[in-house]
């Protein structure tokens, strides 16, 4: 008889079928661990200018060339990938907590609570998040804390929204219903059975955003309102090339191109964990 | 119908005023004092002082809330602190602007992704889909700000096609035309990206329903399969999913604006930030709002018009 495989295996099976999905899974993970040892092995001080060593197009010695101050450009970028991951995953890590949290209490109880959530989140939707970002970014500075804090108001309501549709569908289960049969409280509820059921859309949308946050954090930095200097950030190093575009091409191109790669693998991972959840998988496996 | 508009307009009324009481907040969350930035750094401490009160800085937070919410209801936007112009006017001026380069850029999306996409869904898994699905997702991967900087790079530093910055004429001339192109299609490109993978898909699922295959069975063209079967049943998630993009286009045009210089409301207002400019801050912002509010209706209405099944009463 042949052995009935578990969840995880099916889910792997599917997973893995996807190639481009374990190409965004080998990208994600470059990129976390430039984040952390990258600071260590970047070849020269992001932040130290050397004036004989000016504009100097790619070599084998600048991989990405010099900006106008001499500063290598490559070390900059492996510096940038650390305040990347703080601002990426922070934002979605504190994002999740109050999007969970009210997404999961509106569509669960429904009613008045349900209605005073969906409010503020028609109200919040109804600004671009880039506007009401230079609203409070513009105006407190450019603190990375404080920019981490712009993104997560900005953008917790899509994630609220996509929630309360989870909950609301889940709430109609059986399961739902029995564990409240036999006496189970709404919280053991919410924790036991409405989370764990929604989680694996939570999931994708989360590797869906981190990568949207890296590319709104350099578009608040090309604004200037971004993440301040000294500290490297990609959106600054691109910026601080604008006025060289005939003469030094590379400052604004490779930090860009860094930058589309990770968010291009954190798409590719997004999409193949969306098709490796989806309940069609289980059928056929 | 007509109680179904009405009753949406009703609606928006809380929303409008929840999004001005959101915009208000946001700009005062902040510590820094703009009086100082509008008297300037030498400024005596009497002068910061009369500004302080002209202004009503001196009141209390909830005070100034209060007051500026009963000006905007009459339609009382303020003045511009660095030039004394009406907020109203600055923003009407830049709103046409604004407008041409979000409408052209919503247009050129629309046609890419649905063309596109459907290119992509006829040729399910083979070479068309695998290069139109590969460029969707490059596109939808690329800053907006980046790419706008590339595009100028290429075609109006190394090969002078197109103009660096600004706007030309009005856009039905050639010069205007030629200032458009850019800005528009670097607007255009990630919300095509993220479109077309939609349209392909939804385009796939009608594909597989059973009124297709007996259309399919009765020996009709493939075009017209396609064009009439197909098309017109996926055009509903089609609108619900461009609406959704509107207020990234919006946003996505604050950046696209200041990447090529665009006289538009994202220039004004990044401006307006920089001089803790409350007047244009506030008004601009909600102009942008209410765009956003008013595309959410089109597009119900949109509905509609694209499903008959769909009654809006």
């Amino acid at each position: 008889m042949k052995r009935k495989s578990s969840h995880l295996q099916v889910w792997l099976r599917a997973f893995r079928k996807n190639r481009l999905s374990i190409v965004g899974l080998v990208i994600v993970l470059g990129f976390i661990v430039s984040g952390l040892i990258g600071p260590y092995v970047a070849p020269y001080d992001p932040l130290k200018a050397n004036y004989r060593e000016t504009l100097q197009a790619p070599s084998w010695s600048h991989p990405m060339g010099t900006d106008q101050l001499g500063r290598d450009i490559f070390s900059r970028v492996l510096h940038g990938a650390r305040t990347a991951i703080y601002v990426g995953f922070g934002v979605v890590i504190l994002e999740a907590f109050i999007g969970i949290a009210l997404g999961l209490l509106a569509g669960y109880f429904g009613g008045f609570l349900d209605t005073i959530i969906m409010r503020a989140v028609d109200m919040m939707l109804s600004i671009p998040a880039m506007v009401l970002a230079l609203l409070i970014a513009g105006t407190s500075g450019g603190g990375l804390f404080t920019i981490i804090l712009t993104m997560v108001i900005v953008s917790w309501a899509f994630f609220a929204r996509l929630m309360r549709g989870q909950a609301i569908l889940v709430r109609q289960m059986d399961y739902v219903e029995s564990a409240r049969a036999v006496g189970a409280s709404h919280w053991r509820i919410l924790i036991r059975h409405i989370l764990p059921n929604t989680i694996s859309v939570g999931i994708v949308f989360i590797t869906l955003h981190i990568p949207y946050m890296l590319m709104f954090s350099a578009g608040l930095s090309f604004l200037g309102m971004g993440v301040r200097p000294p500290r490297p950030e990609w959106g600054q190093i691109i910026v601080s090339g604008r006025s060289l575009l005939h003469s030094a091409w590379w400052i604004t191109t490779f930090p860009g191109l860094v930058l589309m790669l990770i968010v291009l693998g954190f798409n590719f991972l997004g999409d193949g964990l969306r098709d490796a959840f989806d309940p069609k998988q289980y059928i056929k496996g | 119908m007509l109680t179904y508009l009405i009753r949406r307009l009703l609606v928006m009324i809380p929303i409008v005023l929840g999004v001005a009481t959101i915009v208000f907040f946001a700009m005062r969350l902040a510590p820094g004092d703009p009086v100082r930035i509008i008297a300037g750094p030498q400024a005596p401490e009497d002068r910061v002082q009369e500004i302080r009160e002209k202004y009503g800085f001196d009141k209390p937070l909830i005070v100034q809330y209060t007051i500026w919410l009963s000006q905007i209801v009459r339609g009382e936007f303020g003045n511009s602190v660095a030039s004394g112009v009406p907020a109203i006017r600055m923003v009407t001026e830049r709103l046409g602007a604004t407008l041409e380069l979000t409408i052209s850029a919503f247009l050129v999306s629309l046609v890419l992704s649905v063309l596109l996409g459907t290119l992509a869904a006829v040729n399910q898994n083979g070479f068309i889909d695998n290069l139109v699905t590969f460029n969707a997702m490059l596109w939808l991967s690329m800053p907006g700000f980046w790419l706008g900087l590339m595009l100028m790079s290429v075609l109006a530093v190394a090969v002078p096609i197109f103009p660096i910055s600004g706007r030309g004429d009005a856009f039905w001339t050639w010069e205007g035309i030629r200032h458009l192109i850019l800005p528009a299609v670097t607007l255009a490109l990630p919300s095509a990206g993220a479109t077309a993978r939609i349209v392909r898909s939804s385009l796939l699922e009608t594909m597989s329903q059973d009124y297709v295959r007996t259309a399919r069975s009765k020996g009709l063209k493939e075009r017209l399969v396609v064009s009439k079967h197909v098309f017109r049943n996926s055009l509903i998630p089609l609108i619900t999913l461009m609406a959704l993009r509107l207020p990234a286009l919006f946003g996505g045009a604050v950046i696209v604006e200041s990447v090529f210089a665009w006289p538009g409301l994202g220039t004004l207002l990044i401006k307006a930030v920089f001089n803790r400019d409350y007047a244009i801050t506030q008004t601009t912002a909600l102009f942008i709002a209410a765009l956003v509010i008013l595309a959410n209706l089109l597009a119900d209405f949109m509905y509609s018009v694209a499903d008959p099944r769909i009654r809006l009463d």
